[in-house]
């Protein structure tokens, strides 16, 4: 395993959000962290990036190394990170914010560009970042991450897709599946679990802190246990090209 | 879903050093540059041109006078400049400056004390000029927002900028009590100080520490622009991108209290320059820190220097003057609210 997650606990002042997770990844893999808002998502991922300011115990080793001890340098060169909700408090264009990946990492021109043209973002780069639309912005901010990431490291995305539209969310998926496939471990925080069945090889479902369960996702997106743990009915979708899970709805009546 | 339209594998190996590396978008700088620079040879031309009696080429006893102002003015002014956008990038807010955090404010107070101390008998308070009471001042100011502005051992910017406007207020009327407790004969170099004055004799001590201060920590905002701009995201973001942000922070803070102390020992607390500067330089530059960290305290340097000339060319009654900092206020604070307007109080 590349990344082992070792009985993490995090704490937002005296409320315990990850409750003793213990769990690992390969490399080359995707991994969708899934469950119920407040179940400790983004609190386990933030942790893991190194990110958590406040009390934690346990750790979180890549390649060996605890990415919480990392001066913020070395880490930059290990993980790179995307917030569920960017933010860029000062009038920027695209390209300036892609930029800020080599702020303190020297990063090359042609990774810019790379970056640009994998996440279709060439003819937003010259327009001011706070005129996107939030599926803009976040595709720019992920054109960022890319141009920081180093292949075979470590990609964290809290929620990438929220704000995309349907072939926002294939063009960034198709980018994730590139990485994956060349042995970088993603890990992405994802609500839609057809997007997180489709997607990753591995899921890790977090409720109330803990681990429910992890694994491949085949053995984890199981209807009747997403179910339960959601309290929304779920079947799988055969004939098409992969069967995927989805919430069952009631068909509209006219 | 599959990998089609994404196109190739997107990032290549960790190879710093490799090709060029990133930049900004190259805008219409050199004109900007230009300008930047046209505006502060203007104002230096103006302010040796004017005088209390009006416009004439100085003799040069004369003209040592209006040097020694001028220079003052660009130390202040630019320290004043560079503070400012540094405690902008520290906050990320627009509207944060040297005087609305109350370090000049709390400068002022600790020069006001030792000016009345030294009226009581102890003239060595003030030997220095007060560069020892006014860094005190700041630092002790900067200590109590510091303190009200943290939330979980860490700054927070909100906090602390609402924790400099309260500093600003009482360390502004504490200055006023201080100045009715002095005696009458030495109230009026204290009070005219206060409001904000540039010396045509400036003290040698507070000039020449207030001119290395300012270079010193103008060569390091230089090597850490790429830092500031980075600092301009989310938390998380900024400490993935590689800053060390708590120990950012602190330093921005230490840096921008040392050079707004310098600027009120120097001129005494002005209010906006630290404010207006950063942001015509967005205006001219953009918001990548590379070239505000050197514009915006040219730019302070020309506002100080322009006031100064504005108020001396100012057709009052009888011979009297006004203070600098009146002047700056005047023109600062219509710009102050247009900013407000336009970004509401938050970043960006």
């Amino acid at each position: 395993m590349n990344l082992v997650i070792d009985s993490m606990c995090v704490w937002h002042g005296a409320r315990e959000a990850v409750r003793g997770v213990s769990v690992g990844a390969a490399a080359g893999r995707i991994v969708a962290v899934i469950g119920r808002n407040g179940s400790g998502k983004s609190s386990l991922v933030r942790a893991i990036a190194g990110l958590h300011a406040g009390p934690r115990s346990g750790a979180a080793l890549w390649q060996g190394r605890d990415l919480a001890r990392m001066t913020a340098v070395d880490r930059a060169r290990s993980v790179a990170y995307v917030a569920q909700r960017p933010l860029v408090a000062a009038d920027f264009t695209a390209r300036e914010v892609i930029a800020l990946a080599g702020s303190v990492v020297p990063r090359t021109a042609d990774r810019l560009e790379r970056a640009i043209d994998a996440l279709a973002v060439r003819e937003l780069v010259d327009r001011p970042f706070a005129a996107l639309s939030g599926g803009e912005q976040q595709r720019v901010v992920l054109a960022r991450a890319l141009a920081q990431h180093d292949l075979g490291g470590l990609l964290v995305l809290d929620e990438p897709f929220n704000a995309m539209d349907l072939a926002e969310q294939h063009r960034v998926a198709g980018a994730l599946q590139c990485l994956a496939g060349a042995g970088s471990l993603v890990l992405v925080v994802l609500h839609d679990l057809a997007l997180a069945d489709a997607l990753a090889h591995d899921v890790w479902w977090m409720e109330a802190g803990r681990l429910r369960a992890s694994g491949p996702r085949n053995g984890v997106l199981r209807e009747s246990d997403l179910a339960e743990g959601f309290g929304v009915a779920f079947e799988r979708l055969d004939g098409t090209l992969r069967p995927i899970v989805a919430p069952r709805c009631e068909p509209a009546t006219d | 879903m599959t990998a089609q339209g994404a196109g190739r594998v997107v990032s290549g190996s960790s190879a710093p050093g490799e090709g060029r590396t990133l930049s900004h978008r190259s805008r219409p700088r050199v004109a900007a540059w230009c300008l930047i620079v046209a505006t502060l040879g203007l104002a230096s031309l103006l302010r040796i041109l004017i005088g209390a009696r009006g416009w004439s080429w100085p003799a040069t006893d004369i003209m040592d006078l209006r040097m020694g102002a001028l220079v003052s003015a660009a130390v202040a002014g630019a320290s004043l400049g560079l503070s400012g956008v540094l405690l902008q990038a520290l906050l990320r807010n627009p509207l944060a400056s040297p005087f609305v955090l109350g370090l000049s404010s709390g400068a002022g107070l600790a020069v006001s004390i030792a000016a009345l101390v030294a009226s009581w008998g102890a003239a060595w308070v003030i030997a220095d000029g007060g560069m020892v009471a006014a860094s005190v001042g700041a630092a002790l100011a900067l200590v109590l927002v510091v303190a009200a502005g943290r939330r979980h051992g860490a700054i927070d910017p909100v906090t602390l900028l609402l924790a400099g406007v309260v500093v600003a207020s009482v360390a502004g009327a504490m200055t006023i009590l201080v100045q009715y407790l002095m005696p009458p004969s030495s109230r009026g170099d204290l009070m005219a100080w206060a409001m904000g004055r540039i010396p045509e004799l400036p003290e040698r001590v507070p000039l020449v520490t207030g001119a290395a201060l300012l270079l010193a920590i103008g060569a390091w905002s230089v090597r850490r622009a790429r830092w500031l701009d980075a600092a301009c995201t989310a938390d998380d973001e900024a400490m993935s991108l590689g800053v060390d942000l708590p120990a950012l922070r602190w330093r921005l803070v230490v840096l921008s209290g040392a050079l707004a102390g310098a600027s009120v020992v120097l001129c005494g607390p002005i209010a906006f320059v630290g404010f207006v500067a950063p942001h015509v330089a967005r205006l001219a530059l953009g918001a990548g820190h590379r070239g505000l960290v050197i514009a915006s305290p040219i730019l302070g340097a020309a506002l100080l220097i322009g006031a100064d000339a504005l108020r001396l060319a100012l057709p009052l009654p009888g011979s009297g003057k006004v203070p600098v900092a009146v002047v700056t206020a005047i023109l600062g604070g219509p710009i102050f609210l247009w900013v407000l307007r336009r970004h509401g109080g938050r970043g960006g």
